[in-house]
């Protein structure tokens, strides 16, 4: 059921978007020069972005799990909220802060800047995704033995020669890794090149620009799937980067020595204790802006306080109430599709197992714009006519975030020893009572997890729903760029907090509830 | 988590906290799929403001009490709309917009032909002879410019008063317009330059412009409000847009250049959408001079039904200088000219 799941709803809709574009439609792409220059701005910004977030996200990452800098914990916690709110968030901060009217740039230092363009676009990546990179090297720099970098000093190495020749050959791999995450997740971003590049144009907001300008599907697939393609090989290439996800979680959660590292110099601590510090704080104002913009009646003209926009935004229609149905409902389907996908590859082993692992990750390859436009393409006919249903949308959101939920279901299951079931079979148990009795109490931790993640993700998805909504499917992150296009600041500022505080209240509810055993896994 | 409250014999108070969060939140989201959703009776797409839709449909679910359910987009992406779900439309009437999208529209065969017995009012190029659409109220183009921005960064330059003193080099990324391809405002804006100086001398005036707009935001209502706020120093916008701005408070000055273009905004029925008879009902009301009293209170736009009382920020339809706007015309050669604008700005 799993497998046949899959295969209707990731698999079909690709092909049907391959099969869908005309040989003169790729000609038209590679000949005109607006596509041309799309190309190249696209990747442009995903190599810009990417190497952003990977120094960053080093850095941040050395810092807090490495130099042992004061208050690591708390610093710990900032880069997970962009993980857990809508990327769209940071443009329209970014907007709020230092844009023309912007609060810093205007307000305070009366400067006359332009936020609109490439080099807004790229702050805007940078910030929303390298918690991508600082999560994936953190875990890194965690699993690579403090003992070498002992055994180095005690060598005669000096500090900076030992993190020359130790921890970057070591750690190498996967800040590889983690840099083709964030080149994936900046191709297929949607809102911020909406919000905030101005004129420079990139594949996602051009293909949705073909169909809702031009209703050229076939064009719009073409765009599509130009980015599915650099998208697909950082994919594969990351599998290989970071080894099979199969043998992957054995570091995760595995802390090695006891032994702590060896501590780096107080110059380099303090220096990195100021980097983390301002990069937090900057983080902090991006949510900070958002929350005085939903209280202000018109950014840049007048600043008094008002509720006007809560007001207005509540009573506007049925968005939010949207939202949290369809990203409650695709959480549930998501985390009970990720649990026995999971299952049946680490638990029953089945044959085809790493064909299942690797279409259960798949989606996380895929841009949303492109599987957005495969849904609309697949799912417009008879004897599968879905567009314009909310059941396509929680679709959508189900299969967009099916890696998420996968991977926690599989590292907890991974964790866990076989020898319990196989103790409960010795026993007498039959398979259905060792999975009712042994296996589902222990899973339900990780299915919970698995639950509040997709949820946190869906309730912001805005890449793929933009193609889907309809009368009476439309959903919050879709009004917030409406009317942040518009300029409705307040508007969309207050949705925009609103959404961000519903994550916020899952998330503590979550940890709450489930106290230490609900750990923030990467998302 | 059941299975742990339900089995052992003292069940903890973390245990009960699970399963009570559990069977709430499924309870919730149950019921959200249970409650009773209002059956469409009138679907809207609407290429009109927010808050000027919400007030005609407001008063029209007063007076009728059918439930209307609305849509917005602008208006390159409603036709673009229209016509992908030609086949199987999912709603009635497209509401607002130039009178040339609904001629392309028309062309296409997407829509109904409805003459409403109250638009007898109606005339010359305010309506469809055969009924494919009708107009509610006027609208034609203006250049909103932030005082303050311009004195801060012209200093005391006079303002500009014509659409050829646009294309002054010092305005370069001080200039904001919608993008043609998404946004009816600014195809009427190709179609009012190509019309007024020629064809070819039109593209050589836009080929002038391209180049100085700051930024192509794909909502009519952006510019106003983005002049409004002071980002940008002039926006091209309708004219009821920027004097909405205006009334809002907003420092905009608002120029009506000689040889404007300007059309009918319209409603029209699409055809075979899923509730023929409201849909006509709809147009009815369009017709009535309390909707299009509230339309223009609220909007600013110029009324077509004489009996309306203009509000004062309104510009009164005499004042403004407009071409022979040719609008079949503008609605046939929409996919070239934007084809032609596509290439223009590479």
């Amino acid at each position: 059921m799993v497998v046949a799941a899959l295969a209707l709803f990731v698999l079909y809709p690709l092909l049907v978007a391959a099969a869908a574009p005309r040989a003169e439609d790729w000609l038209r792409a590679l000949t005109t020069a607006r596509w041309r220059v799309t190309m190249l701005n696209t990747l442009q910004m995903a190599a810009l972005s990417t190497i952003s977030s990977v120094i960053i996200g080093f850095l941040y990452a050395y810092a807090v799990t490495r130099a042992r800098i004061p208050g690591a914990r708390l610093f710990m916690l900032v880069p997970l909220l962009p993980l857990i709110t809508p990327p769209f968030v940071s443009g329209l901060a970014f907007i709020l802060l230092f844009g023309r009217r912007g609060l810093v740039t205007y307000e305070l230092l009366g400067l006359n800047t332009d936020i609109y363009g490439w080099h807004g676009l790229w702050l805007a990546q940078t910030v929303s995704f390298f918690p991508i990179a600082f999560l994936a090297i953190a875990g890194v720099l965690r699993s690579i033995n403090p003992n070498l970098e002992r055994a180095s000093e005690s060598l005669g190495a000096g500090r900076w020669t030992t993190f020359r020749t130790v921890v970057v050959p070591l750690a190498a791999p996967g800040v590889g890794a983690a840099a083709l995450l964030v080149a994936i997740a900046v191709l297929g971003d949607f809102g911020n090149p909406m919000l905030i590049a101005g004129r420079y144009r990139v594949l996602a907001t051009e293909a949705y620009l073909q169909i809702s300008g031009w209703a050229d599907m076939r064009m719009g697939a073409v765009l599509g799937l130009a980015l599915l393609m650099p998208a697909i090989a950082f994919f594969f290439l990351q599998r290989r980067l970071q080894g099979s996800s199969v043998g992957r979680f054995v570091t995760v959660g595995g802390r090695g020595s006891r032994i702590e590292p060896a501590p780096v110099s107080p110059m380099a601590r303090w220096g990195l204790f100021t980097f983390c510090l301002l990069i937090a704080l900057f983080m902090l104002a991006k949510y900070a802006v958002i929350l005085l913009g939903a209280f202000t009646p018109v950014w840049g003209v007048d600043y008094t306080f008002t509720l006007d926009n809560f007001r207005r935004v509540v009573v506007r229609g049925p968005e939010l109430w949207n939202s949290l149905r369809f990203a409650g409902s695709a959480a549930l389907v998501c985390a009970v599709l990720a649990t026995i996908s999971a299952y049946l590859v680490y638990r029953v082993k089945v044959p085809f197992g790493r064909a299942l692992d690797l279409v259960s990750l798949l989606p996380a390859a895929i841009p949303g714009t492109l599987l957005g436009i495969a849904y609309v393409l697949a799912f417009n006919t008879p004897p599968l006519q879905l567009t314009g249903t909310a059941t396509i949308i929680v679709i959508s959101m189900v299969f967009s975030y099916l890696p998420v939920g996968y991977r926690i279901a599989a590292a907890t299951l991974h964790q866990l020893a076989p020898s319990i079931e196989e103790s409960a079979a010795d026993m007498g148990a039959s398979s259905m009572r060792t999975f009712f009795d042994v296996v589902l109490p222990l899973i339900s931790t990780s299915f919970s997890a698995a639950l509040v993640y997709c949820f946190v993700k869906a309730i912001g998805t805005l890449s793929a729903v933009v193609f889907l909504i309809s009368h009476g499917t439309v959903v919050a992150s879709a009004s917030i760029l409406n009317l942040a296009e518009q300029g409705y600041w307040g508007w969309a500022a207050a949705l925009a907090s609103l959404l961000v505080g519903i994550a916020l209240l899952t998330l503590g509810v979550a940890k709450l509830v489930f106290g230490r055993r609900f750990a923030f896994f990467d998302i | 988590m059941l299975h742990t409250v339900l089995r052992s014999p003292h069940p903890t108070a973390k245990a009960w906290a699970r399963y009570a969060i559990l069977l709430t939140s499924s309870i919730l989201l149950l019921s959200a799929w249970a409650a009773p959703r209002a059956q469409g009776e009138l679907l809207v797409y609407s290429i009109l403001q927010e808050q000027d839709a919400e007030v005609l449909t407001r008063l029209f679910r007063e007076q009728t009490g059918i439930d209307v359910q609305t849509i917005r987009a602008s208006g390159g992406e409603m036709v673009a709309r229209v016509m992908a779900e030609r086949g199987a439309p999912r709603a009635d009437v497209v509401l607002g917009g130039a009178s040339n999208l609904h001629i392309t529209m028309a062309n296409e065969g997407v829509l109904a032909p409805y003459v409403s017995p109250a638009s007898d009012y109606l005339e010359g190029a305010t309506r469809d002879p055969e009924g494919y659409w009708t107009g509610f109220y006027l609208t034609a183009l203006g250049i909103g410019i932030n005082e303050e921005r311009f004195r801060q960064q012209y200093g005391d330059r006079e303002l500009p008063v014509t659409w050829e003193d646009l294309l002054d080099p010092a305005f370069a990324g001080e200039i904001v317009m919608t993008d043609p391809i998404a946004s009816s405002t600014a195809y009427l804006f190709l179609q009012t330059q190509l019309q007024r100086l020629g064809w070819d001398a039109g593209w050589e005036y836009l080929e002038q412009l391209a180049p100085l707009v700051g930024q192509f935001p794909t909502s009519g209502s952006a510019p106003p409000r983005m002049v409004g706020t002071g980002e940008y120093t002039l926006g091209v916008a309708f004219v009821h847009s920027l004097s909405g701005t205006i009334d809002q408070g907003f420092p905009v000055s608002l120029v009506v250049p000689p040889g404007t273009g300007g059309e009918a905004g319209s409603v029209s029925i699409i055809a075979g959408g899923p509730n023929p008879e409201n849909a006509q009902r709809f147009v009815d009301f369009m017709m009535s001079v309390e909707a299009q009293q509230v339309f223009t209170d609220q909007s600013f736009t110029t009324p077509l039904h004489p009996d309306v009382n203009l509000p004062s920020a309104a510009i009164p339809r005499a004042s403004i200088d407009m071409i022979d706007f040719d609008a079949a015309l503008a609605g046939e050669q929409r996919e070239e000219t934007l084809r032609r604008w596509e290439a223009t700005l590479d």
